[in-house]
C-alpha cells in the first residue's frame, strides 16, 4: 500500500494555505469543454500549453486536491490523492465526494462526512477557504472486503470564485497525517530508545486532535461569544463595587465607573498606571494574601482573596476599602481582577461600636455592682473589681479557677443549687442570698443571674445593711402588732364595759326616776284638794324634772350609741326619709302656718334609720324655730358637686343664730338659745352630726340671728363597697 | 262580776311592784297578782320547787317579766319558760326599763310575746300596765289549764 508522504507533516494547515492553487483551470474530463480562461489575460505561457496539459499538469501536483463542482461533485483529482485514498481516476470522477467516501460504518462515532459537509457549506457561504481541524476519515479498501482502513487528514476547502464572484469550484486539499497521528505504533517498537519522543509524540497527538476540535467549536460558537462579551462588559461597568483589572506588572488595564467616581479619575487617567496609585500596599498584601491562600487551599478551589486596604483618591485623600482579588491565569499572562468597597461607613461604624464596647467593658470593670460571669464548668470568666472585692480574693487569682476552688464547700450552698439551677433550666432568677465566708462572717447579696452564651452572667450587690433594716424592721412590726393586738383588746375591754355602762345607765338611772314620777303622782291622788298651792307647784316641779332628766339619759344613751352600733349600708331614697321625717313631726307641726318648699331629692347610701334620725332633727329645728312666725318658710333643697357628691340643705326664716357662736352649735349639750325661748337639751345637733361623718359626709350652718338657719349635709359617694358599684344614687 | 285570772308579775323593785299594783287594782285585777322577786322564784313558782312545791294548781294567764334581776334574770326565766313543752305556752310581758336593742332583740328570740319599756312618766306607765293587765288577763284566751275562772262558761 502506498501512501505519499508530506515532508512537512507538523503545520499541515498552513502547509494547506500556502499550497492554494491559483489560476488553474480544468477541462471536466466527459463534460463539455468549460474553460474559464480569458483569452485576452493570458500569458504567452497560458497560451502555449493546452487545456489537456493544464490537466495533466494538475493531476501531477504534488499534494492531494480535489476540484469539487459546488454540488460537491469530483471533477479533478491529482493522482497523489488517488494514490492516498486507494481510488482510480476513473472510479470517482463526477461522483459526490460523500458517495466515494462514506462514513465507515464500524465507528460509530464517525464525523468525517458531517465535518467535511460542513466545512464544504462554509466554504460555499462565506467565499473563503476553510481549515478543517484534522479529522479522522477512514477509507475504504478497494476490492470487495469492503474494509476500512483508519485514516487521518488535515483538509482546507477553498473556493473558487468566477467573474461574478460566485463560486465556481472549490479546491479541497487535504494532507494525510495518519503516519503522524500512528507514530506512536512506530515508536512503539523502539520503545526502550525513544520512550521520550513517544510520550512526546503522544502529548502533541492529543493535544493537536483536542485542539483542532476546539478551534471547530470556538469558530462556530464565535459569532455569539462576541454577543456575550457586550452583555459582561456592561455589567462590569454597572458593578456596585469599583472594578479595576491589572496585569502582569500591575497596570491597570480595565477600570469600571464605579472605580471613577470612588478614586475621583477619569478612566483615561488610571489606564496604563500601576495599581500602586489607588490601592496602597496592594502588592505587599495580596502577595501575602495569596501566598496563604494558595498554602491553605492545595486543591486550587479557591479564586477569590479578600484584604482591607486603604485607597487613595485623586485629591490625596485615603480611606479604608474592601479589595476582592481574583486572578486569571491566560496564556497571554496573568491577569487581577480587583472588586473594591469603600468601607469608610462600615469602618466608622466599628469604631464606634468597639469604642462603645469599651465604654461597656470599662462601665462593667469599674461599677458598685459585683459583676461575674461563670462558664458551665463552673470557673470564673470573668470577674470585675466589686466582683472580686466581695469574694475577698485577687482577680487573678479568681480567674480560671472554680467556684468550689475559690469557696471550698460552696457546692453545699443555696446559692450554689439556684445557680444550678439556672445553668441546667436557662432561667433567669433574682434572689437574696446569705453567703458565709470562711472566717464565718455572713453578708448578705442581691443576686441577679441570667444565662448567657457562656454560662451564667450574675449581677450581685451586698445588701447586708438593707437586710438588717429589714429584719428590724420585722422586728419593729412583729411588736407593733402585739401592741396593736393588746390595744385593741384594751378597747373591746373598754367598749364592752362602755356597753355595760350604758346598759346600767339606760336600765338604772331611769328606774328612780320612773319611782319619783310615779310616786308624786300617787301622792297627787292621794292629797287631792289637801294641798296648798304652793305644795301642788312643788310636786308639779318635781314631776318635770324628773321627765327631764329622763329625756337626757335617753339623748345621751342614743349619742353614745352613734358612734358604737353598726350601720346598714342601704340604697336609701332622700325623698322618703324627708316625707317620713315630716310625718313623724307631725304633733309638732299640727297648728302651724307653714309653708313647705321640697326639691326632688336624689338617693344615697347609708343607714336609713339614721339618715332619718338626721331629718327628724334638722326638720323639728327649722319647725321649732320658726314657732314665732306667722308664716313659717322651710325649704329643703339639694345640689350635686362636680365630684359627684350631694349637698342637702334645710333652710328657715326662724330665729336664727349669731354666727360668731357656729362653733358650739355641734357640741353636746351646747345651746345657743335660752331654754325659756326654745326647749332642747343641746345634744340634737350633736347627734345629727356624728351620723353624718359615719355616712362620711360633712355638715355646717349658716345663719343670722331673727332672719333664719340654713344646715347644710354634704354626702360623699361611698367607696369600698362592691355591692354600690352599680347602683344610682 | 267576773272571776279573777292569776298575773304572775316579777320584779326585783318593790317600788315598781307598788306602782303596777296600783295600776292594776284600778282594774280589780291586784287580787289574783302573784308577786315574784326574782328568777328564781320565779323559776320555783312555775317548777312548783321549793316553797313553791305545793302552791294551788293552774298556771297563770300571762307573766310579766323584768329583765334585770339579781341571781338569775329574766332573759334566764323566759328561756326556761319557752323550752319546757308546759309552760311555753303562757304568754309573757317582757316589762323593762331596758331600750337597749340587744335585749328586746333576745327577748323576742327566746319566745316573749310583748316587749313594754317602763316609761318614766307614771300616767303612761299606769296605762301600759292597766293596758297589758287587760288585754293578757281579760280578753286573750289563755291556754288550756291556766287559771281563768269563767273561761269553761264559753
Amino acid at each position: 500500500m502506498k501512501r505519499v508522504k508530506e515532508k512537512n507533516n507538523s503545520r499541515t494547515q498552513e502547509v494547506g494555505v500556502d499550497n492554494k492553487p491559483s489560476g488553474v483551470f480544468l477541462q471536466q474530463s466527459g463534460q463539455s469543454s468549460h474553460l474559464a480562461t480569458d483569452n485576452a489575460s493570458k500569458t504567452p505561457a497560458d497560451s502555449e500549453l493546452a487545456s489537456a496539459s493544464y490537466q495533466k499538469l494538475f493531476e501531477s501536483v504534488p499534494g492531494l486536491n480535489l476540484i469539487l463542482s459546488p454540488d460537491f461533485r469530483i471533477i479533478a483529482v491529482t493522482n497523489s490523492y488517488l494514490a492516498a485514498t486507494m481510488t482510480e481516476r476513473e472510479g470517482i470522477m463526477g461522483k459526490g465526494i460523500f458517495e466515494v467516501f462514506p462514513d465507515n460504518p464500524n465507528d460509530p462515532n464517525a464525523t468525517g462526512v458531517s465535518n467535511l459537509r460542513h466545512s464544504l457549506e462554509t466554504t460555499l457561504t462565506t467565499k473563503k477557504p476553510h481549515t478543517m481541524a484534522v479529522q479522522r476519515y477512514d477509507i475504504r479498501r478497494p476490492g470487495d472486503d469492503g474494509k476500512f482502513e483508519v485514516r487521518y487528514w488535515s483538509p482546507i476547502n477553498t473556493p473558487v470564485l468566477d467573474d461574478k464572484g460566485a463560486v465556481e469550484f472549490i479546491i479541497h486539499r487535504v494532507e494525510d497525517v495518519t503516519d503522524f497521528v500512528a507514530l506512536k505504533k512506530v515508536q512503539g517498537e523502539r520503545e526502550e530508545a525513544a520512550r521520550e519522543l513517544k510520550d512526546r509524540t503522544r502529548q502533541m497527538e492529543v493535544e493537536l486532535v483536542l485542539r483542532a476540535q476546539e478551534i471547530l467549536k470556538t469558530n462556530q460558537l464565535l459569532a455569539e461569544r462576541e454577543h456575550v462579551s457586550e452583555q459582561l462588559q456592561s455589567l462590569v461597568e454597572a458593578m456596585p463595587d469599583g472594578v479595576l483589572v491589572s496585569d502582569e506588572e500591575g497596570r491597570i488595564v480595565l477600570v469600571n465607573a464605579t472605580s471613577e467616581s470612588m478614586f475621583g479619575y477619569c478612566r483615561g487617567e488610571l489606564l496604563g498606571e500601576h495599581v500602586r496609585t489607588v490601592l496602597l500596599d496592594i502588592d505587599s498584601s495580596l502577595k501575602e494574601e495569596i501566598l496563604i491562600r494558595d498554602g491553605q487551599c492545595l486543591t486550587g478551589s479557591a479564586s477569590e482573596t479578600t484584604v482591607w486596604l486603604f485607597g487613595r483618591r485623586r485629591d490625596g485623600s485615603e480611606f479604608p476599602i474592601h479589595v476582592a482579588h481574583g486572578r486569571l491565569e491566560r496564556k497571554e499572562g496573568r491577569m487581577d481582577i480587583l472588586a473594591i468597597r469603600d468601607m469608610t461607613d462600615l469602618r466608622r461604624a466599628e469604631a464606634e461600636i468597639h469604642a462603645s464596647e469599651a465604654r461597656y467593658h470599662d462601665v462593667l470593670d469599674n461599677m458598685f455592682e459585683a459583676a461575674q460571669i461563670l462558664s458551665y464548668d463552673w470557673r470564673y470568666l470573668y470577674l470585675n473589681d466589686a466582683a472580686a472585692r466581695n469574694g475577698r480574693q485577687r482577680k487573678e487569682e479568681m480567674l480560671g479557677r472554680t467556684v468550689m476552688e475559690c469557696f471550698p464547700g460552696f457546692d453545699e450552698t443555696e446559692m450554689y443549687r439556684v445557680l444550678k439551677e439556672c445553668m441546667d433550666e436557662k432561667k433567669r432568677i433574682a434572689q437574696d442570698f446569705e453567703f458565709e465566708y470562711a472566717d464565718g462572717s455572713v453578708v448578705w447579696y442581691a443576686f441577679s443571674i441570667q444565662p448567657v452564651a457562656e454560662g451564667l452572667f450574675i449581677l450581685s450587690l451586698e445588701i447586708t445593711d438593707r437586710k438588717m433594716v429589714e429584719a428590724e424592721t420585722q422586728r419593729l412590726n412583729t411588736i407593733l402588732d402585739q401592741k396593736v393586738r393588746e390595744r385593741t383588746a384594751q378597747l373591746e375591754a373598754a367598749n364592752r364595759e362602755l356597753e355595760s355602762f350604758s346598759y346600767s345607765v339606760s336600765h338604772d338611772l331611769r328606774a328612780p326616776l320612773r319611782h319619783i314620777h310615779g310616786y308624786v303622782d300617787m301622792l297627787e291622788r292621794a292629797t287631792r284638794g289637801q294641798l296648798s298651792d304652793k305644795a301642788q307647784r312643788c310636786l308639779s316641779v318635781i314631776s318635770s324634772a324628773s321627765i327631764e332628766m329622763s329625756q337626757l339619759i335617753d339623748d345621751l344613751l342614743s349619742f353614745s350609741r352613734m358612734g358604737r352600733v353598726e350601720f346598714f349600708h342601704n340604697v336609701v331614697s332622700l325623698d322618703m326619709v324627708v316625707a317620713d321625717s315630716i310625718r313623724a313631726l307631725e304633733s309638732e307641726i299640727t297648728g302651724r302656718n307653714i309653708s313647705w318648699t321640697i326639691s326632688p331629692l336624689p338617693n344615697v347610701l347609708g343607714d336609713p334609720i339614721m339618715l332619718k334620725h338626721v331629718f327628724v332633727n334638722l326638720i323639728g329645728n327649722a319647725v321649732k324655730y320658726t314657732r314665732r312666725r306667722d308664716l313659717a318658710e322651710i325649704e329643703i333643697s339639694c345640689y350635686a358637686e362636680l365630684d359627684g357628691q350631694t349637698v342637702i340643705s334645710i333652710q328657715d326664716n326662724g330665729a336664727g343664730f349669731d354666727m360668731k357662736y357656729a362653733d358650739k352649735l355641734f357640741g353636746v349639750f351646747q345651746r345657743l338659745h335660752r331654754n325659756d325661748e326654745f326647749e332642747g337639751n343641746g345634744i340634737g345637733l350633736a347627734i345629727v352630726q356624728r351620723i353624718v361623718t359615719r355616712h362620711g359626709g360633712q355638715m355646717w350652718a349658716e345663719a343670722e340671728v331673727d332672719r333664719g338657719a340654713k344646715f347644710s349635709i354634704r354626702l360623699s359617694p361611698p367607696t369600698g363597697t362592691p355591692a354600690l358599684a352599680g347602683d344610682g344614687i | 262580776m267576773s272571776r279573777l285570772r292569776r298575773i304572775l308579775f316579777v320584779d326585783d323593785s318593790p317600788r315598781d311592784t307598788e306602782l303596777v299594783l296600783e295600776a292594776l287594782d284600778e282594774y280589780n285585777l291586784a287580787n289574783e297578782v302573784v308577786v315574784l322577786r326574782d328568777g328564781t322564784e320565779a323559776l320555783d313558782y312555775l317548777f312548783r320547787r321549793g316553797e313553791f312545791a305545793d302552791r294551788e294548781d293552774g298556771e297563770p294567764v300571762v307573766i310579766l317579766l323584768d329583765l334585770k334581776m339579781p341571781k338569775v334574770d329574766g332573759l334566764e326565766v323566759l328561756r326556761q319558760i319557752k323550752g319546757d313543752h308546759k309552760l311555753r305556752v303562757i304568754p309573757v310581758v317582757v316589762m323593762t326599763s331596758s331600750r337597749e336593742e340587744t335585749d328586746l332583740a333576745q327577748s323576742y328570740q327566746l319566745g316573749a310575746n310583748a316587749y313594754v319599756v317602763k316609761p318614766v312618766k307614771f300616767g303612761e306607765f299606769f296605762e301600759a300596765v292597766r293596758q297589758v293587765g287587760a288585754f293578757w288577763a281579760l280578753l286573750n284566751d289563755p291556754p288550756p289549764g291556766s287559771i281563768r275562772g269563767d273561761s269553761q262558761s264559753g
